[in-house]
């Protein structure tokens, strides 16, 4: 049965526009639904038929109408021809030549349109006109500047027409006979000043007096050359080569790719157990996505009813995801369709997945949650490989049978466990769950190569 | 957009007529093309495209130069078409006698020349009265994806509507498409 968003998926593809995962969704719909394929097909053929359609060609005459119509628009050849008008702003008729304005970019015609360069002449001539009476107001208070001076006995005036024969200013400049201006004091006319001469100011040339120079003192004598403080040691110790293991840390989108996938896979190939987090924006339907990916990488999730009404109240921030039934490659499919899930909805439900060895204090809190000792640490022994010599014993061969036929075999069957995580109080009483006793009893023993994983889904900010 | 319509929009800007000349040249059979999957008869395409390009020689100036140029000059036509449509739609409904209020729309092919039904293909006509039976938006919508080759964005950009509107238009159009092609296949 294809749904609407199959649909959507299969057009898209004709369409040709499909993203990187929806290309891999698209693919392996084909891979499984016939109907879709016929869909597909049915659609492209109809697409290819369009896109084969011979062009339609046009007029003969068609060109010509068109510039037959603009030439209407236009003046005659020998003015130069007026832009175009907005479309919004009222035309003249085609009929009545325009006014010829000397065409400038961008510009626009006449009957009352904006001109762009109206605003920046206006600004030009206030500019100018604001320079100009800057000039000739500060000029005219140069002339007056000297009347002033004493305003300010400590500066000298400002600069005048009349130079230094500016009676204000004599009493600023040395004389020639070395003697000390009358006003200023020593701080206010540097000693050794010389007058550039200038012809428009008459110009009074002075001796240059030796100027006393201030020096900083002499650097401080440093007893070791190295500058940076410490020795430098002639003999450098072996160094110690740590290697820092950093936790696998990505985000779930990137499970649609090869290499995050083998990096997963090799990280749990490390310890024996895992705590695995998963953050999520939206805890009911990431509980929701986890079960659906889940059931199709064929593991059966026993849920604690309670905790999932809690989750869809909104009063669970995380719940725990606890098997011990998949191995690494199993876990990475898991995730990898949980990804796919996760993809079908904008904007993604999950965030990042973190990956760590698990810690005391999780087998602590799993304990408390299944009832039992879950045994994280522990690895499975290796099955000893059976003498064929040794005659099979009717028990097994009861058990083979059994197993063979019902499926109800000790650690056959893909499954886990979802209840509460956090928070503590709002966690189940193992007793009180059936679906826990039921999970428990299809547990079985643990298969050698399988990688027991605490998958705690969380809410997570962002 | 490519050096060769930059240039000739701006020599047309700056008063040479054979600039645009040149335009129309180069994108009025495009242009027809697609005006004729959209109006009713090949009258109405060329009054379509001729109408297009005289408002894009009218708005020259306003156009930016951030998309490219037929992209603009397609937004215009398909205005164009629009507005061709609603008014016939309107002298349609004052005209027309009958007690529904509305008529077929004309068979293309009789407008073309006499004997030019005859030339095209049996199953270029089904396709083309298929596309004629489509709702405008959706003809529009598969015009540009599957006739013309634009991608959603360049599509949007002409609608003025959302990629994922495109998106949904066409999954809609497909599908109408399919119905409306089933019982000649």
């Amino acid at each position: 049965m294809i749904t609407d968003d199959l649909l959507a998926l299969i057009t898209a593809a004709v369409d040709g526009e499909l993203s990187p995962t929806e290309t891999q969704r698209f693919r392996r719909l084909l891979d499984s639904s016939s109907e879709a394929r016929e869909i597909y097909v049915r659609l492209k053929t109809d697409s290819t038929r369009l896109r084969n359609l011979p062009p339609t060609p046009p007029p003969a005459n068609l060109h010509q109408r068109v510039m037959t119509k603009i030439a209407a628009l236009t003046p005659p050849p020998s003015a130069r021809p007026e832009p175009a008008l907005p479309p919004s702003l009222p035309r003249s008729s085609p009929g009545q030549p325009q006014p010829v304005e000397p065409a400038m970019l961008p510009f626009v015609g006449r009957n009352g349109k904006s001109r762009r360069w109206v605003p920046v002449a206006v600004a030009a001539s206030l500019l100018l006109a604001i320079s100009g009476s800057s000039f000739w107001f500060f000029s005219k208070a140069g002339d007056k500047a000297g009347s002033v001076a004493h305003r300010t006995p400590d500066r000298p005036p400002p600069a005048t027409h009349s130079g230094a024969g500016d009676p204000d200013w004599v009493k600023w400049l040395p004389s020639e006979s070395g003697q000390q201006p009358i006003t200023p004091t020593p701080n206010a006319v540097p000693h050794g000043s010389q007058i550039i001469r200038n012809d428009s100011i008459a110009s009074v040339t002075l001796p240059v007096e030796s100027i006393a120079v201030v020096t900083a003192p002499e650097p401080r004598l440093i007893r070791n050359s190295n500058i940076m403080g410490a020795e430098v040691r002639s003999e450098i110790p072996p160094l110690d080569l740590i290697r820092v293991r950093v936790p696998f840390l990505k985000q779930l989108s990137d499970f649609d790719r090869e290499d995050t996938r083998q990096q997963f896979m090799e990280e749990l190939a490390r310890d024996p157990a895992f705590r695995i987090d998963i953050f999520t924006r939206h805890m009911p339907r990431s509980v929701e996505w986890f079960r659906a990916a889940a059931k199709s990488a064929g593991v059966t999730i026993f849920v604690d009813p309670t905790t999932l009404e809690r989750v869809n109240k909104g009063q669970i921030n995380s719940v725990v995801v606890y098997t011990e039934s998949l191995t690494s490659a199993e876990l990475s499919d898991l995730f990898t369709k949980l990804c796919a899930e996760d993809a079908t909805i904008s904007p993604r439900v999950f965030d990042v997945i973190h990956a760590t060895p698990v810690l005391q204090a999780d087998q602590e809190a799993l304990r408390s949650i299944l009832g039992i000792d879950p045994g994280l640490f522990k690895r499975p022994t290796q099955e000893k490989g059976s003498d064929s010599a040794k005659p099979i014993s009717a028990g097994t061969a009861d058990q083979i049978v059994k197993t063979l036929t019902t499926g109800q075999g000790k650690g056959s069957e893909k499954c886990a466990m979802l209840m509460t995580w956090l928070p503590t109080a709002a966690r189940t009483v193992p007793a009180a769950s059936p679906e826990l006793k039921q999970f428990l009893l299809k547990r079985g023993d643990r298969k050698a190569n399988a990688v027991p994983a605490v998958i705690v889904i969380r809410f997570g900010n962002g | 957009m490519s050096e060769d319509d930059r240039r000739l929009i701006l020599d047309c800007l700056g008063g040479r007529k054979d600039a645009f000349d040149e335009l129309v040249s180069r994108y009025q059979a495009r242009l027809y093309n697609a005006a004729s999957r959209l109006v009713d008869n090949p009258e109405d395409a060329a009054d379509v495209v001729q109408d297009a390009f005289l408002n894009a020689y009218q708005s020259l100036h306003t156009f930016k130069g951030d998309a490219e140029f037929f992209t603009w000059l397609y937004r215009i036509a398909f205005n164009t078409a629009i507005s061709l449509k609603r008014k016939k739609r309107a002298v349609v409904s004052l005209d027309s006698g009958g007690p529904e209020g509305g008529i077929d729309p004309d068979d293309p092919s009789e407008y073309i020349k006499p004997g030019a039904a005859l030339e095209r293909s049996e199953e270029e006509t089904q396709l083309q009265d298929a596309i004629t039976r489509l709702s405008h938006e959706h003809r529009e919508v598969l015009v540009l994806k599957d006739i013309e080759g634009m991608k959603y964005e360049d599509i949007a950009e002409i609608l003025g509507v959302p990629i994922g509107t495109i998106r949904s238009r066409l999954h809609r159009a497909r599908l109408e498409l399919r119905v409306l092609l089933e019982p000649e296949d």
